[in-house]
């Protein structure tokens, strides 16, 4: 471990468990928040978040902006936006929450841009001069398992992608109460997307504290993903009930992937995370998600980059627990790592009766289309950002073949 | 924008009236207690003279005000904080949070390993204070209450549970 030089930051102040959203007015109010503009998807309507959010904010003396999820009616991003901007700044809003996943925390962010650093940001993009500057207060409020990308520092919008410190949000507030039913396609999607980051950060990344963030999610996952979805015998059965076990389940996934946003925000070499992305938008094939396709190529990227390394024997440690990794011998370890990485897959394939593809074999990608995946990997410039040269493209080229 | 609406959430009017008769009678108690109970004389002796802490709620929530004046007499002070000068303020970071304390169902320990309390000043004060509230919960609360209120019940001689308790009930009925 190289303990001399490394840099890690994490702007965001992590909020969980019982009565964690009754701190949400303090915690706004202390960076000076007064009115706030709420944004919310439908999944926070089906989990009846707002009934929460109301109470939390009694006594307070804060007023909530509470705006409707946008629909397919709702018009293009763009029209969300101006309508959100003219809104938020017609009434007078100081501070933004985001409740909800994936895109409604871009639109977020993007409001949070627009609002601090004016609408033109859009047209000229972010200049160094942005970098110092602070945007206002900003909550993700997680209802379901999400990316992990809602608590990184990027923003996309109308394909445009923004990419600054400030972006990250203020306040990650997890409360399982907050919690939606998801597909169970969702949440192997968040968990797998959050372990292959974790993992790999924990693997590969020379900096203590981003090991002990990566190490902190992987626990959360091991602990808390088999039982989320064991627990329900069909496979194909519509979304659980949503109990108190469940919510604390999701809430728990839910948190390990606003880790792996952390982890991600500084970190931008995880090749199991992006190769996943790439594959689930380049493939011909519906049933393989970025979260599925990071988690088939974990193992192997692990194998091809980091061979028999103490590093990698560490892994165990999380990933088994203490009894396991006392039990096997040091030389077995890094081993014994990757087959735990490897049986997750597999057992994932017997539950779901192989909706969660073990392989890219069982996502339906022959050997044909992993050639011409992987010239068009060759091509892209992804590996410029994630920062693999020559060499490291091989063993991408080799990853990609035994997966 | 459609479907947009602005809401001030509203104030709770019978749980910030719990919260003020609940610190109506546990700052009486604490008065009486000051006046009665060794332990609670002892940690009040370590403070200095004029000293005041409070107990209340943010932003604007119900408090109560205790203080020390110079002959070292304890007194219960209200709750009008812009009156009274406070040396150490006990916060609670919502209403909610404080009515969950003061109804026992999370106990003093409970709701500081939740963060949900800060503190503004001294911190080995901060203690004493949490320590006489203890003590005071104690004398006030059932057996099976004050064991969801306090980390562990304590040990007492019987004179303390009985002749020293009745003095504490019957001061904090009168108010003296």
């Amino acid at each position: 471990m190289n303990t001399d030089n490394f840099t890690f930051l994490c702007r965001s102040r992590s909020l969980f468990g019982k009565n964690a959203l009754e701190h949400l007015p303090f915690e706004l109010s202390g960076m000076g928040a007064r009115k706030v503009f709420v944004l919310r998807d439908n999944a926070s309507e089906s989990s009846d978040s707002i009934r929460h959010l109301r109470p939390a904010f009694a006594d307070s003396g804060m007023t909530l902006g509470l705006c409707p999820p946008p629909d397919q009616n709702s018009g293009t991003g763009t029209d969300i936006l101006k309508d959100c901007y003219r809104t938020f700044t017609g009434k007078g809003y100081d501070s933004i929450i985001a409740l909800g996943t994936g895109p409604i925390t871009d639109l977020a962010k993007a409001l949070n841009l627009a609002v601090s650093l004016g609408p033109e940001v859009f047209k000229r993009g972010i200049q160094p001069q942005d970098q110092a500057k602070s945007l206002l207060p900003f909550a993700y409020l997680p209802t379901r398992g999400g990316s992990g990308r809602e608590s990184s520092c990027r923003a996309c919008c109308n394909a445009q992608i923004f990419e600054l410190p400030a972006l990250a949000p203020d306040i990650v507030l997890t409360d399982e109460r907050l919690m939606a039913a998801d597909t169970k396609e969702n949440i192997i999607c968040s968990a797998f997307s959050a372990l292959s980051v974790c993992c790999e950060t924990f693997v590969f990344a020379d900096n203590p504290m981003a090991k002990a963030y990566a190490s902190a999610g992987i626990s959360l996952l091991m602990e808390h993903l088999f039982p989320l979805l064991e627990t329900e015998n069909e496979w194909n059965a519509r979304p659980a009930a949503v109990g108190n076990k469940y919510r604390r389940n999701l809430a728990c996934i839910a948190h390990a992937s606003a880790i792996s946003g952390f982890l991600l925000a500084n970190s931008t070499s995880i090749i199991s995370f992006h190769l996943g992305n790439f594959i689930a938008e380049n493939a011909d094939t519906s049933g393989l998600t970025a979260g599925s396709a990071a988690a088939i190529f974990l193992p192997r990227v692990l194998e091809q980059f980091a061979g028999n390394t103490p590093a990698l024997a560490q892994l165990l440690l999380p990933l088994g627990g203490q009894d396991a990794f006392s039990a096997v011998p040091p030389v077995q370890q890094a081993a014994a790592a990757i087959h735990i990485l490897q049986n997750i897959l597999n057992r994932f394939y017997q539950i779901s009766f192989g909706a969660v593809p073990r392989s890219l074999g069982d996502a339906g990608i022959d050997k044909s289309a992993v050639a011409r995946l992987q010239e068009k990997i060759q091509q892209e410039d992804i590996w410029t950002e994630t920062g693999i040269s020559g060499a490291g493209r091989d063993k991408i080229a080799a990853v990609l073949l035994r997966s | 924008m459609e479907g947009f609406i602005e809401i001030r959430p509203r104030r709770r009017f019978f749980l910030r009236l719990y919260l003020h008769i609940m610190l109506r009678v546990l700052g009486r108690a604490i008065q009486a207690a000051a006046r009665v109970d060794e332990d609670v004389k002892k940690e009040f002796n370590a403070m200095p003279e004029n000293y005041t802490f409070s107990l209340g709620a943010f932003p604007a929530g119900p408090c109560m005000i205790i203080g020390k004046d110079t002959q070292g007499i304890v007194r219960y002070m209200g709750s009008d904080m812009e009156k009274q000068p406070v040396h150490l303020k006990i916060t609670l970071k919502s209403v909610r949070h404080f009515f969950s304390l003061l109804t026992f169902t999370e106990s003093t320990p409970v709701s500081n390993a939740r963060n949900r309390m800060i503190v503004s000043g001294d911190v080995p004060y901060a203690c004493a204070a949490v320590r006489i509230m203890d003590i005071v919960q104690v004398y006030l609360l059932p057996r099976w209450m004050a064991k969801m209120a306090i980390k562990r019940y304590p040990r007492w001689t019987f004179k303390r549970h009985t002749v020293d308790r009745a003095k504490v009930l019957i001061r904090t009925l009168l108010g003296f």
